[in-house]
């Protein structure tokens, strides 16, 4: 059933209600909503696109920029709508970790949680093939080929928007922006969600169990946000926002591959016995030909960059030549490296500025740790040797690989993590094993806040399986 | 997967002037760091730096030893 909030202010009452219709909130929604809950959802935007719920994404920021702005999305499907849809799983190596920054890793095994990995493919239209190489190792037993599949990409809203309203127990709420969180005196149970349109007009909902699945700068915001939570004193309250992790986009430098290598894949993954000799974060180093360039991030900003200027010039038909050009084997070397979460680095944090619905924006505070520069350099200078030593080629290092004294040229992937991280205990995360939040009976969250590592994957399927496994949890709750 | 480099390696002459009038004029353009001619390395008065592994930094190009003066 779909309601539009800003039009009928009247609310039902629920078993689950989940804030935030991106992949997690879906995914839930439509699994306990399956097995007959009554199930709220949640979607502070509309079914496209709009300026003013876009603005509520708007951060201050402080230290490397995140884009936090622009590359989240604010309407049905959340970020999944200009998703690029690759998918690589975690694996075993990622839940046995131990972590340069001290704090603790995953507190599940690799076993509970792959195992919800078939389900997570099937939601992404992943192909039946799985995940697949496109290069082979390289011979020193340094960096191993790297394995992925691509999603269509699966556009969350698009796709599940006909399950979504033909359910008779699940109800989707439109232009419904959550603004609080409002607990019992004891603050050890969520009694209502307070909701807001965009002409601030204010309503509550009530719920058995409520879940947070609006992103991880979202849901460390609205939890900080939360006016009967502040001062609480939960052990969990501390955690709260800090342990952001992105992956590090990282510009390595140039290369110039051999010639047979004209226009093939080559991509490779941190070897274990790199990164855990090294203590190292583990990760996708991609080579990517010039000729290659396509229609996504900075090879889109050079086309447009090179369009613009022949334009401006009125030169467009004398440089139309230099725009097809090709130069076999040269390129531009890429990153999806791990981040390791600190307690007192990188993190979400209430600024003073509030939004339009009267909540403190979010401060984003990224910043990498000593072990993320060491990560970068160290994997940049092998990757060039193990690059050389096997025939591939040449790189060519950006000088901040080199020379400690340069800014590394590090940018984000929009992967937003850890900052509601799960924790054995309160003492180390803001979420339990079964992603409840530490202290209160019936608030979950789910989504990548809660990842405690980033590994070296993409984490719109890890999210997913974990999304999976609440509801299986939750879907428990309410038959006991 | 694994090959012997048939090419020229980048210090040679073609090798290198391809990349530059192929791809380092679109990268300048843009303001991106462009691929060198390694035989104009004399003139820049290029830094190198020896790594272990019978490695050598040369303007940044990492190069085996090995290759060098060929």
């Amino acid at each position: 059933m779909l309601q539009d909030f800003a039009k009928d202010k009247q609310l039902g009452k629920f078993d689950v209600c989940i804030a935030g219709a991106g992949p997690a909130g879906i995914t839930l929604a439509l699994r306990l909503a399956g097995k007959g809950l009554r199930v709220a959802l949640l979607e502070g935007g509309g079914l496209a696109y709009s300026e003013a719920s876009q603005a509520l994404y708007a951060v201050e920021k402080q230290g490397l920029d995140l884009y936090a702005q622009s590359t989240r999305l604010r309407y049905l499907g959340g970020t999944s709508n200009h998703w690029t849809g690759r998918c690589r799983p975690f694996d075993a190596a990622d839940f046995n970790r131990v972590l340069p920054t001290g704090l603790p890793g995953w507190p599940i095994a690799f076993a509970e949680f792959n195992r919800y990995l078939p389900e997570a493919m099937r939601i992404l239209d992943l192909p039946a093939k799985g995940f697949a190489a496109h290069n082979g190792n390289l011979p020193d037993g340094m960096f191993v080929a790297d394995r992925d599949a691509q999603s269509p990409p699966t556009r969350f809203g698009q796709k599940y928007l006909p399950a979504l309203t033909a359910s008779a127990n699940l109800h989707l709420y439109l232009h419904c922006n959550l603004v609080d969180i409002v607990f019992d005196a004891a603050h050890g149970r969520v009694q209502q969600l307070v909701v807001a349109d965009y002409a601030g007009k204010r309503a509550n909902l009530v719920a058995g169990h409520y879940v947070l699945a609006m992103g991880a700068i979202e849901n460390a915001r609205l939890l900080l946000n939360s006016r009967s939570l502040q001062g609480a004193g939960l052990p969990a309250n501390g955690w709260v926002g800090r342990g952001l992790m992105e992956h590090l986009n990282v510009d390595l430098g140039t290369f110039i591959a051999d010639e047979a290598l004209h226009g093939k894949p080559l991509q490779f993954f941190t070897s274990e016995a790199l990164v855990q000799r090294a203590g190292l974060g583990r990760g996708n180093i991609s080579f990517g030909q010039l000729d290659e360039v396509v229609s996504y991030g900075r090879t889109a900003a050079v086309k447009t960059f090179m369009k613009n200027l022949a334009c401006d010039l009125d030169v467009a038909d004398k440089v139309q030549f230099i725009a097809d050009f090709q130069c076999p084997g040269a390129g531009t070397i890429g990153t999806l490296l791990e981040q390791f979460p600190t307690a007192r680095g990188s993190r979400v944090e209430l600024a003073n500025e509030r939004d339009a619905l009267g909540l403190r924006k979010a401060r984003v505070c990224w910043h990498l740790a000593a072990a993320d520069q060491k990560t970068i350099r160290q994997l940049a200078l092998a990757m060039a040797k193990s690059f050389a030593a096997a025939g591939l080629g040449y790189v060519k290092l950006h000088p901040a690989m080199t020379d400690t004294t340069l800014p590394l040229p590090v940018f984000p992937h929009a992967h937003h993590m850890g900052t509601t991280r799960m924790a054995r205990t309160a003492a180390w995360g803001v979420v339990d094993e079964n992603c409840r939040m530490f202290g209160v009976s019936n608030l979950y969250i789910a989504g990548s806040s809660v990842f405690p590592t980033g590994g070296g994957g993409n984490p719109t399927m890890p999210l997913l399986q974990l999304a999976l496994r609440l509801a299986d949890h939750l879907q428990g709750l309410a038959v006991a | 997967m694994m090959r012997k480099h048939t090419n020229p390696p980048p210090h040679e002459p073609d090798r290198a002037r391809r990349c530059v009038l192929g791809g380092g004029l679109l990268l300048m353009a843009a303001g991106w760091p462009t691929v060198p001619s390694l035989s104009a390395l004399p003139a820049k008065q290029a830094a190198v730096t020896m790594l272990d592994d019978g490695f050598v930094l040369i303007d940044g190009w990492v190069l085996p030893v090995e290759r060098l003066g060929r």
